[in-house]
């Protein structure tokens, strides 16, 4: 427990950062300002345009961790991830027919794509398919998603075409508005709440399909739970900042030595530790101001691509 | 000497003329040559238009460019064209001009300028190698009577912005403009460049009295990108709003002159 309280207060800490930084410098503390020009200004920065950020940072952080930790348990897979295996991009896939071909239900579009890629990749791994079957799958999946998003793209009446495909592959949350989180908010919610229901089942796969089912566990329905819990969670997150890789697959490896395998304990520190992860990285990008603000997705890539490399030559090490 | 001098002077003209022998059959594979190319040389001289010559929100030149053959900047179907001119924008399809380059077809590159000056410079150019190069001058002195025109207002703060967060700084047609009018434009405050984006709350807290939303015409679609035009932190404020349409502002030609006047209006 302590060391949940302890990634607790981390993640106040570093959203009280990230609400006070940003490109104008301007601090909270100028929300209680005298001058009420600058009162006004500070609550706008503030309340309007860095909080929504913020929530939605450590939304779709928490939803990209607890994501990762039930796939890797489910699949009982290491490299398990809804980036890596193709859920994100699949995500952003449906997001963008929704949006582009205006069906206006772009969180729709995102939960069925990213529903659509989990029920392959668990369909798959339901054939008793190995860690490299399913990552070839999942590559094959994420290929085959970006590959559609830019046809897609070309495709839709936009001129922004080119810059939107950008958006949706390197996902960002830099000036979303409230609208934003209030869209994937309850979706999200209902998410963790169903991956956070696989616990017990999870714990009780760990030890084998036949233990499990000794036990008691419905294998059937963890499935069922695990996959529309992912899709709920990853689709609703990323239809409002397109995908954002690596979080899932690097968080549950970091928490293992800290937590343990329990789920009961692993999956909120995997929640926690998603959030603290992203927010940790948008602060980062905040801070560097270069002359284009660094895309999300981009930091999350350069910090998850060499740690994916080293579990890779790990696995082999030990083949 | 005079004579000397005289005979000098029709040298080099004959010579910049049969350099720059008019073309008959000329192909115009970029929006802007486009609207360059029918405002300069003759109708019956341009047998190809790009494709976007005739999207009513990206093109001035849509009337006129009726019944005038369409093409996708594609080498080979350029070429089946047989032209004595075909005109790239600095941007497009690198590898398409640099085909009909190594084929042997005369390629004008035009390039994209970056503030009135250069304008003035492009025009008179592509107007020279058009064979018209009074068109050419007349074109920059209307443009730049119409300009002056627009008296300066009171010191105002502005941007362009655009979807995505986009916008201009120095060197840039909008700052430009802008100065034209005696305004601050925020994007050259902030110290960007020709192209740079602006963060949201950097904007707000610039305190600007004129957004200038670069607009995509009556039709205007929905994009992530410019979902960010309505963020509620824009709105909120008593900023003063002017949607440029695109078609006034992707071009440096006498269009600008129509984006001026809209800006003369909203200034406060």
């Amino acid at each position: 427990m302590k060391s949940l309280a302890a990634m607790l207060a981390l993640l106040i800490a570093l959203a009280a950062i990230s609400t006070g930084i940003g490109a104008s410098h301007l601090s909270p503390a100028a929300l209680w300002s005298d001058n009420h020009a600058l009162a006004d200004l500070a609550r706008q920065v503030v309340v309007d345009i860095r909080l929504p950020r913020t929530v939605l940072a450590i939304l779709t952080g928490a939803s990209l961790g607890l994501a990762g930790a039930v796939l890797q348990g489910l699949l009982r897979n290491p490299l398990a991830d809804p980036g890596i295996m193709g859920i994100s991009s699949t995500a952003a896939l449906g997001a963008v027919i929704a949006f582009y071909f205006g069906f206006n239900l772009v969180v729709a579009g995102g939960i069925l794509g990213s529903l659509a890629a989990v029920l392959l990749l668990v369909g798959l791994a339901g054939r008793q398919a190995g860690t490299l079957t399913l990552l070839l799958a999942g590559m094959a999946l994420s290929s085959l998603a970006i590959a559609l998003t830019s046809l897609a793209l070309n495709l839709a009446p936009s001129p922004m075409a080119t810059y939107e495909i950008l958006f949706w592959l390197l996902g960002s949350v830099a000036d979303r508005s409230w609208n934003h989180v209030y869209t994937a908010l309850p979706l999200m919610l209902a998410g963790w709440a169903v991956l956070g229901s696989t616990g017990k089942g999870l714990d009780a796969l760990a030890l084998g399909e036949e233990v499990a089912h000794s036990l008691g566990v419905n294998l059937a329905r963890l499935r069922w739970s695990a996959v529309a819990g992912t899709a709920l969670a990853v689709g609703a997150a990323v239809s409002v900042t397109g995908s954002i890789g690596f979080i899932g697959l690097v968080v549950p490896h970091l928490m293992r030595p800290l937590v343990g395998h329990r789920s009961a304990r692993l999956l909120p520190a995997c929640a926690l530790a998603g959030a603290i992860l992203l927010l940790a990285a948008d602060i980062v990008i905040r801070l560097l101001s270069l002359r284009v603000e660094l895309k999300l997705g981009v930091a999350t890539a350069l910090l998850g691509a060499p740690f994916l490399l080293m579990k890779v030559l790990r696995m082999r090490e030990r083949e | 000497m005079r004579r000397l001098a005289a005979a000098f002077l029709f040298l080099l003209g004959a010579a910049a003329q049969a350099q720059a022998e008019a073309p008959h059959r000329i192909v115009s594979a970029n929006l802007c040559a486009d609207r360059l190319v029918m405002a300069l040389a003759d109708r019956d001289k341009v047998i190809s238009l790009s494709k976007f010559a005739t999207d009513p929100n990206l093109s001035t030149v849509v009337e006129q460019a009726r019944d005038i053959p369409l093409n996708q900047a594609d080498a080979e179907e350029i070429a089946a064209l047989h032209p004595d001119l075909v005109i790239f924008g600095q941007y497009t399809q690198k590898a398409s001009s640099d085909m009909l380059k190594s084929l042997g077809y005369s390629v004008y590159m035009l390039p994209h300028p970056r503030d009135l000056a250069a304008m003035r410079k492009t025009i008179r150019d592509l107007a020279a190698r058009l064979g018209v190069p009074e068109r050419g001058e007349a074109l920059v002195a209307d443009i730049d009577a119409k300009l002056a025109a627009l008296p300066p207002h009171k010191p105002a703060r502005a941007v362009f912005y655009a979807a995505g967060g986009w916008t201009s700084g120095k060197p840039s047609l909008a700052d430009d403009l802008l100065q034209h009018f005696g305004a601050v434009n925020l994007a050259t405050e902030a110290g960007i460049g020709a192209n740079g984006t602006l963060p949201l709350e950097q904007l707000v807290a610039a305190g600007p009295d004129l957004i200038i939303v670069e607009s995509l015409g009556d039709k205007r679609q929905v994009s992530l990108a410019e979902q960010l035009l309505d963020h509620p932190a824009l709105a909120e404020r008593n900023v003063r709003r002017l949607d440029m349409p695109m078609k006034l502002w992707d071009c440096a030609d006498s269009a600008l002159v129509d984006a001026a006047r809209l800006i003369d209006e909203a200034l406060p």
